[in-house]
């Protein structure tokens, strides 16, 4: 009941947005920023481009607001628009992301790590050993296969909300989502 | 006993097991029957393991400064005269502009043609009856451009 009431709420915003009212706007800006922003970090792992591809899917909702129809859920509609840019940005720089990203976390995981007094360095090592790997993981995945593990897993959104994300069936998503859990079972096996 | 790891839907359940997303009935047939299948209980260690790795990869907090760059970005982002002015105009408007369009194009080639040829009563009598018989010989040339075929004479 609670989920059905904030995704009226959120039709109800952008209505109100496509209506003029800026407050609304900045309501579901609260209220989407952060697993919008989570959702593109861990699907181009970089904060900084996350953050960019972020804002440009707020900018897209923004700039379509005087056409704005609800015929899916906002969600629905946002994380299209986030999977289409990423999926274009991972295609895009397929080569260079890869060993930026890692260094750029590594270095940031060892920053956070030193500025908060954990306590041994093994125990650091090994936790940043173990985030490499997922990270790796999940990069090693095709895009959609991607896209739909971070959806699945991490976003809570339903079949049917990932398929209209993806542009493809139910079906489909199902496959996606067995052949990267496979794919991972086998890379993280040792993790147990 | 069927596998449930052999076939999509059994597969989907078992995600849903190790997810802890299964009703709490569903949850014990699948306790039950991967007391019997290893193949099921493999794959839902392993689909666990994964489950826990991915549950270790937070993300980072959102800039501080996020909404002031985008709304700076918002402001900057200005409509091109085409985003600004065709969502305005149903593109049901559209279908008969074309038509009347190629219609009005024909009439004025028509109609500049006939004019650059005048016959001599035309330019000693003054623009005005000239234009008068320009635009009868327009309006005959528009009935040449029904389906009836044209005569020789007027033909261009």
């Amino acid at each position: 009941m609670e989920a059905v009431a904030a995704l009226e709420r959120d039709t109800e915003l952008m209505l109100r947005v496509r209506d003029g009212d800026e407050t609304s706007f900045a309501l579901l800006l609260e209220r989407h920023r952060r697993p919008v922003v989570h959702f593109l970090y861990r699907m181009v792992p970089n904060q900084a481009v996350s953050e960019e591809l972020a804002q440009e899917v707020f900018l897209r909702v923004y700039r379509s607001r005087a056409s704005y129809e609800p015929t899916a859920k906002f969600t629905t509609w946002l994380f299209r628009i986030a999977t289409h840019l990423a999926l274009n940005w991972i295609r895009d720089n397929k080569k260079e992301k890869n060993q930026e990203s890692l260094n750029e976390e590594l270095i940031e995981g060892a920053e956070r790590q030193v500025s908060d007094g954990r306590p041994t360095v093994e125990a650091r090592m090994l936790n940043e050993s173990r985030l490499e790997e997922v990270r790796k993981a999940i990069d090693a995945l095709p895009g959609k296969q991607r896209a739909a593990v971070v959806m699945h897993k991490f976003e809570d959104l339903e079949y049917t909300q990932i398929a209209r994300a993806l542009s493809c069936s139910e079906s489909a998503v199902k496959s996606l989502l067995f052949r990267a859990y496979e794919s991972l079972r086998a890379r993280l096996a040792h993790m147990a | 006993m069927i596998c449930l790891a052999n076939h999509r839907e059994g597969l989907e359940i078992l995600l849903d097991y190790s997810s802890g997303a299964l009703d709490p009935s569903r949850r014990r047939e699948v306790d039950l029957h991967a007391q019997n299948c290893a193949e099921c209980r493999r794959l839902v260690e392993a689909q666990c393991t994964v489950y826990s790795a991915l549950d270790e990869w937070r993300a980072p907090e959102v800039s501080a400064d996020f909404d002031q760059r985008l709304y700076a970005r918002i402001a900057a982002d200005k409509p091109s005269f085409w985003q600004k002015w065709l969502p305005v105009v149903p593109i049901v408007w559209w279908k008969p502009v074309v038509p009347v369009a190629l219609a009005a194009v024909v009439l004025s080639v028509l109609f500049v043609t006939r004019s650059s040829n005048p016959g001599p009563a035309q330019h000693q009598s003054g623009i005005g009856k000239a234009d008068i018989e320009q635009v009868e010989q327009a309006l005959d040339d528009m009935d040449l451009l029904a389906p009836a075929t044209p005569t020789p004479s007027s033909v261009m």
